[in-house]
Order: structure tokens, then sequence, then C-alpha cells
């Protein structure tokens, strides 16, 4: 019966094949040129919408520090959790273009020995060979500039040194997840950035380093903007100079990457494996759902051509395109497989959303929760094999009809 | 087809590795910042990435005392000297001696004994800095530089430095008069799985080719337990230990006080009482998933390649490099086989810059401490791909086991034994072909 079933099912697929591949040749193929310009149309739309959301988390970061009180803290969380939503998005242009690459550590570096920036509670791990793993910045007599931050950023070698970026605001808005029940996340209170009533010590320091960062963050995102501005962006520029079938290359590794190596392994098998809450990468605001989520969703949204930016539709000549009319079996597998891992993902997000955060879904004691991770894991090692197995000179030359 | 592309290879390498700056072959990147030693090989396929990537994460992340409420990654110490193997390897590059007024951090003290005992009989073989909450470290070392100066038969004097460590606040009473001690710096982790991936054979091959070339580097055997017969050791600077998975097994074990199904033994002294009776995380704590996921990190990080190799001076100082006999012991080019699990690593011409031979270097260098059949004053040559983007990664120099040499001159200069020779032959250099020859050096 199994065996029947699999066979209509093959031939079904085949005949669905052939009728798609004829209805391909019929509409027009993307010059693989398009197929590339249209990637820097996208890219400079995501960060375009991250540069924006990041102005919004710094109009809710100023409100805070000018009145701070309950409703504008979780205004400037809940502000932090879009931007960060925003920016994740932007992950797919990473390990393909050297630019983001080199930019990326400043930004959204993690995890970080957060005592390098301000007080920690007893018991704070950190790594023995971190010199400035209790530094605290904040308590310091250090002048909190720009320069200082910049220059602590990785300070004395060690990565951990986290000084700039994501997770320090989300660091300075939440404070350390210390687990105070089962699903919470940090606890800090509004009152650490209280002038009048400061509820530890050094609320003006504090209020500055927030000022500072969010500051760094505005002027790095707007020059991934420009890099990325069509026709005029420096790395725009250079990407468009490469030969065609060398920009296609670096798409379709940076989709495979961050949907295998970086977001599988290290956001999600390492944290299954250590079974610890200090691996996840929004471990202060427990909002990394969020990320994954958007991570597993752009992936497919780029290789498409297809996105909302700022609540515009950006459509354009794709990836899915060209290898629709190149291998349309294979265009075929990988649409599957990008449905069913944003399929889980949502299952992945919904279960957060319920109040089951991230950190808890990789405890083998959540069976179900786990076995979920398990299976996302499994469908985005799918995805990577199949974008593998793409070969870009090929694409590069299929031709317009 | 292929015929062309040996051929073409074959003239390349004839006419000079100068024009080929890919040190680790197809694995190789072009990566020149602080990044340089931090990038998975580059011909690593999107899977196996993946483990690169896992494996990252858990040789970054710190390991805590047992028990946690929560976490595999426990079981560190009782006694030991790093909660993570980045804290020494810091930016998967090379550790270095505290400056002054700082502690020890990417430099270890191993001890061993002029008698015929394993290490000291209160401490073993290994000093430990740090411990876990409830359990006393062994106590405090601290490291002076003393002024040594050299000179050279043609009468040129040379300021070096020599370590000298004192211990205080010993916890376990007074270490042995007979206890020697040696620096041990973590050394940088790229391309070591393309020196795992060297055919034994090979490595015979170039034993029995130096006896020729007035050199005699030899194999420092040692015996594998697991299959139960002697393999050629490779890692760690008497070239102690055969393979990658060995190597990351023993400082999981020594150096961070975790035991993994590669090395059981806790590293406490039978009077360490405390640090025996400390609980332990797991059984072993480094469980088998997690140390291959380790090995296979520390065994495809990316060589870097050259820069400027074409520029004139670096091509003159190769030259020179040659001349001086230095390639004898620092061999261009060695060949990976194809037995490597890894199968990226396989089939590649590289240049590494050694032997993987035990060489005598002379007693101003030596250590009396016996390490397997290594002697005091027998070394592994060092391999010195990437040794020019020290600086990026690491901000410093210091080279050689104990870091003492500061820069590449230093450390020819401390070349004795069998090195003797080319010492000498660089010291007969004018001063302007040793500043090209050590642009070559760091060129590499």
């Amino acid at each position: 019966m199994k065996k029947v079933f699999f066979l209509s099912l093959c031939i079904s697929v085949h005949i669905l094949g052939l009728t798609r591949a004829s209805f391909a040749t019929e509409i027009s193929v993307p010059s693989s040129e398009a197929v590339t310009q249209h990637y820097v149309v996208m890219a400079h739309a995501m960060f375009s919408e991250t540069a924006a959301a990041a102005v919004d988390l710094a109009l809710a970061t100023d409100a805070l520090l000018k009145s701070p009180n309950e409703a504008s803290h979780l205004r400037a969380k809940n502000a932090w959790v879009v931007a960060h939503r925003a920016y994740s998005r932007t992950e797919v242009f990473r390990f393909g273009n050297p630019n983001v690459d080199d930019w990326e550590g400043q930004v959204n570096a993690w995890p970080m020995d957060e005592g390098l920036v301000d007080y920690v509670a007893d018991g704070y791990v950190s790594d023995s060979g971190n010199p400035f793993a209790q530094k605290n910045l904040i308590a310091s007599s250090s002048s909190l500039d720009r320069a200082l931050l910049r220059d602590m950023h990785e300070g004395a070698g060690a990565e951990a040194n986290v000084a700039t970026g994501y997770h320090v605001i989300e660091f300075l808005l939440w404070g350390q997840d210390l687990n105070v029940t089962k699903n919470s996340a940090g606890t800090r209170s509004y009152l650490d950035f209280s002038q009048s009533q400061c509820a530890s010590v050094h609320c003006d320091r504090r209020a500055l380093y927030l000022k500072e960062s969010v500051d760094l963050l505005l002027s790095d995102l707007a020059e991934m903007v420009q890099q990325w501005q069509p026709e005029q962006g420096d790395y725009a520029k250079t990407f468009m100079a490469l030969a065609v079938d060398i920009r296609l290359q670096r798409m379709l590794f940076g989709l495979g990457s961050l949907a295998y190596g970086e977001l599988a392994g290290e956001r999600i098998r390492v944290a299954m494996l250590a079974q610890s809450q200090e691996d996840e990468q929004s471990c202060f605001s427990d909002m990394t759902h969020f990320a994954i989520k958007e991570n597993v969703d752009a992936v497919a949204d780029v290789f498409n051509g297809i996105l909302q930016a700022q609540g515009q539709r950006v459509a354009g000549p794709s990836l899915s395109d060209l290898l629709r009319a190149n291998n349309d079996e294979k265009h075929q597998a990988l649409m599957s497989a990008f449905t069913k891992a944003q399929h889980t993902v949502d299952k992945v997000a919904q279960q957060a959303e319920n109040g089951l955060p991230f950190d808890q879904q990789i405890l083998l004691e959540n069976i179900e929760a786990y076995s979920t991770l398990e299976l996302l894991i499994a469908q985005l090692r799918e995805q990577a094999i199949l974008i593998e197995s793409i070969n870009s000179q090929q694409l590069a030359m299929v031709t317009t009809t | 087809m292929r015929r062309f592309l040996t051929l073409t290879l074959f003239l390349m390498s004839v006419q000079g590795y100068a024009e080929v700056p890919y040190s680790g072959g197809a694995t190789t990147v072009f990566k020149e910042d602080h990044n340089a030693y931090s990038m998975p090989a580059k011909n690593l396929s999107l899977v196996s990435r993946e483990s690169f990537f896992v494996g990252n994460a858990f040789f970054k992340n710190p390991w805590v005392a047992a028990p946690a409420t929560v976490s595999t990654r426990d079981g560190l110490g009782p006694l030991f000297n790093a909660n993570a193997c980045q804290s020494c390897h810091i930016k998967d590059g090379r550790g270095r001696p505290p400056s002054e007024g700082e502690a020890f951090a990417s430099m270890l003290i191993k001890i061993g004994s002029t008698t015929a005992q394993q290490g000291d009989s209160r401490y073993g073989t290994q000093f430990h800095l740090l411990s876990i909450p409830g359990v006393e470290a062994e106590g405090s070392v601290s490291l002076e530089w003393q002024a040594y100066s050299w000179t050279s038969e043609a009468g040129e004097t040379f300021h070096l430095r020599k370590p000298d460590y004192q211990f205080s606040k010993l916890k376990y009473g007074e270490l042995d008069e007979t206890s020697v001690f040696s620096g041990r710096t973590a050394p940088a982790m790229i391309g070591l799985g393309l020196l795992e991936a060297v055919p034994e054979a090979s490595l015979l091959t170039l034993e029995a080719a130096q006896a020729k070339l007035g050199v005699s580097g030899r194999i420092h055997w040692v015996y594998d337990k697991t299959n139960k017969q002697r393999v050629a050791g490779r890692f760690g600077w008497k070239a102690s230990q055969p393979t990658v998975k060995k190597q990351a097994a023993s400082a999981f074990a020594e150096d961070m006080g975790l035991t993994s199904s590669v090395v059981p033994e806790s590293n406490c002294q039978p009077q360490q009482v405390d640090c025996l009776q400390a609980p332990a995380g797991g059984d072993p704590e480094v469980s088998d998933q997690i140390l291959d996921l380790v090995s296979f990190y520390s065994s495809t990080l990316a060589v870097p390649a050259r820069r400027n190799s074409q520029d004139a001076a670096i091509i003159a100082g190769e030259a020179k490099f040659r001349q001086a006999g230095c390639n004898a012991c620092h061999m261009e080019t060695l060949t990976t086989g194809d037995q490597s699990n890894i199968t990226e690593l396989n089939r590649q011409e590289i240049h590494p810059y050694t032997d993987l031979l035990l060489h005598d270097l002379g007693e101003g260098l030596g250590d009396q401490h016996n390490d397997g059949d290594a002697l005091g004053v027998e070394w592994r040559t060092a391999p010195l791909w990437g040794i020019g983007l020290l600086q990026a990664v690491n901000g410093h120099q210091q080279l050689l086991h104990d870091g003492r040499a500061r820069g590449v001159e230093e450390a020819i200069l401390w070349h004795g034994g069998e090195a003797k020779a080319s010492r000498q032959a660089y010291l007969s250099l004018s001063l302007e072909q040793r500043q090209e020859l050590l642009q070559f050096v760091e060129s590499l």
C-alpha cells in the first residue's frame, strides 16, 4: 500500500514538474544579472527597515531615560524586540558578503561577559582568561564615550568582551536572566535608570551607556544602508562588479550558511547539547525565538525575491526563478523544504509566546518542544544540502527567454 | 586537463613557493585581520560548517563547576588553568606570558623532574592556578625575566631574556628540590587537521632524509591506547599527542580538569583530598559527542594565505631562509593523504614550515623536562604558517614555548643544537639580508 502510494506520488510530482517546467518557459525567466541586482535592492530595503526600527528604539530609550517608569521601560523593551527582529532578517546577507561579516561583530556579538558593562549577580560565570570580565564600565571612572565602547569591544582580545550592539542594549534594558521563575527573563527595574530614585548605583552612567550604545548602533546601521544603496553604495558597486556567477555564489553561500551552520548549529543545537540557558542568543530578554523565526523566514524570502520592508512589498527577479528554469525538481524540493521549516519555526515561536521560552524548549525534559527543535534542525539541514547542490555557474547561464 | 594542472603545480613548486600563497591548500582563507585564525576551512561544505560552528561554541564558552542545575557543560576542575579553551587560545591564536602585574592566563607551567620521577611528588606534572569554589588552588606563581646576554662567535652581543618562576602560597606543601619548571604558551589552532592528515609514511621518509642533511629530526613515537600500537606524535611543543582529538582530550583533562573517554582520569593528586572529593560533572564530564565536535572545530580552522609573497625583498629573504638551511626542519611543503574522515583535508599540498619531528635545540632552550620520549633539549619544529599575522590576531609576538623570544630574530637566536649551523648562517648575513629573511618569515 505504502509503495503504491509512493509511486503515484512520484508520478503526480513528475507530471506537475512537467507542467510547471513548460509553464516556466512561457513566462519570462529573468537574467541572472537582474537577480543579483534585485538582491542588492532587497539588502538595501532590509537594512533600511532595520535602521528605521533602530530609530524607533532610540526614541523609546530616550523617552525611558527622560521619564523612567513601567510604561516607558516596557515601550523601550518592545522597541528593542522589533528592532532586533528586523536586524535578524538582514543576517541572510552575512557569510557571503565580507562587508557584512567584518561589520556584524560590533552590532550583534553574543554571548557576552556582561560583567564588563554593568553589575552582575553572585555566581556570574565568565571566561577565566578574560581580564575585563568584571570590569563594570558603568561603575568605573572611564569616560563613557563612543571611543571607549569601541575600544572595549573585544577588549584584551577576548570575544566575550561585548561592549557594543544589540545584546548590550538588551542587557541594559532587561538585566541578567536569573530565572526568578522558570520562565522569566531578566528583571531589571526601570529604577536602574532613575536619576532621582536610582535603584542600584551609577544610574547616570547606565543611562549614558544606553544612550551611547544606541547611538553607535544607529551609525553602524546607517553605514550598512549606505553600502547597499543600489548603484551608489560602496559594497553595492563592489558586488555588482564581480562576475555574475560569483555574485550568485555569494548569495547562495550566505543563505545556506545562515540556515544551517549558524542557525541550526550555533543558535539551536549548541543550546540543546549544552542544556544551558546561557547558550541562547537573546538570553536577557528570552526573545531568541523571534531571531530564529526571522532567520528562517528571511532565507526563504530572499531566495524567492519577495519580502515586506517598512510596510512595502519588495518583489523582483529571484534565485527561485533561475532555479525553476534550471532544475524544476530541485526547485520544488527546496520550496517544500522552505515551507516545512517555516511551519516548524512558527511552532517554536508560538510555544515561546505561549510561555515556554526557547531556553526551556531546549531542555530534554520538555520532550515535545525539544523534538520540534530537532525537526527544525533536520529541515534546515535539508535546505542547506539543496542550496549547496545548486551550481551557481549553471544558474548564471540560464538564458532569458 | 588534469595532467596540465599537475604539471603547472609542479612547475610552480620548482620556481618557488613564494608564488603559492595558499599555505593550507584548498582550505586557505584570505584574511589578515584579528579574525585571521578563526575562519572555517575555505572548502568546508555547508553541512560540515554546522559541526564547525557548534564545536566553536564549546571551544569558546566557559565550563562551570559541578553540579550545575542545568548544563552539560559542568565538571570544571576542581583544579584548572582555564575554564574555556578560548581563554588560552585567544581568538584561536597563540598565548603569551603575563606582562608585569598581570595574572597567568594563556600560559601554564609544566613540572618536570631531574630524577626519574614524573613531575612533582605533590603537584604532579602541571601547576594549577585556579580552582572551583570550596577547593583551594595549588598556589601562586610569578614570572620574572632574567636578562641574558648572548655573544655570537663573531663577537656580536644580543640581549635576550629567560623566565624565572617564583612560587608562593603553596597549599600542598613545598615543591620537590628536584622539580623543574617549563612555561608553555598555548599554540595557535590553525591547520591542525591538515597536520594530522600528513601520512605517517611521509614523516618516516623525512626522518630518513634528514640524516643526510646534517640534522637529525626524529618522530616522537607515542603509544596509542585505543588502537594498541605506537603512532607518531604530532601536537604540542614536544609532539606528545598523535591526533587533534587526543590533544583536545588531554587539554580538557590537564588544563581544565575535565574527564573524557580518552582521558578518564582526574587531574587531582593523591593527597589533594578536597580535589578528589569534589563532585564530578558526569562520567565522563566531556561527552564523546562534545569532544568530537571540539576536535572537528580544532581540525578545520583555516590557514590564512601568505601576504606579499611576490615582493622582491621577501623573495630574497626566502632564498636566504633556504640557504641557511632553515627549511631542513621548517619544511616548506607536505602533502596530506586521503585517510582523514574530514574529506576537505585530504590530498592537499600544504606549506606548514614544519616537519613535525623532534630536534635537539641545545641546552639554552632546554627545560630539563622529559616528556614521553622527548628529552628536555628536544622540541618539535614549530609550524611557521600564519606567524606573520600573530600581531594582528593576538597583539604580540612573543615566540617559543615560554614566550621568551620577542620577535622572530630572538627566536632564531635561541636555536642551538642541531640548528646551530643555521643560526650561524643567519648571523653571517648582512643586516639588510637578515631583515629580508625576517620579512619572509613574517609573510608566512
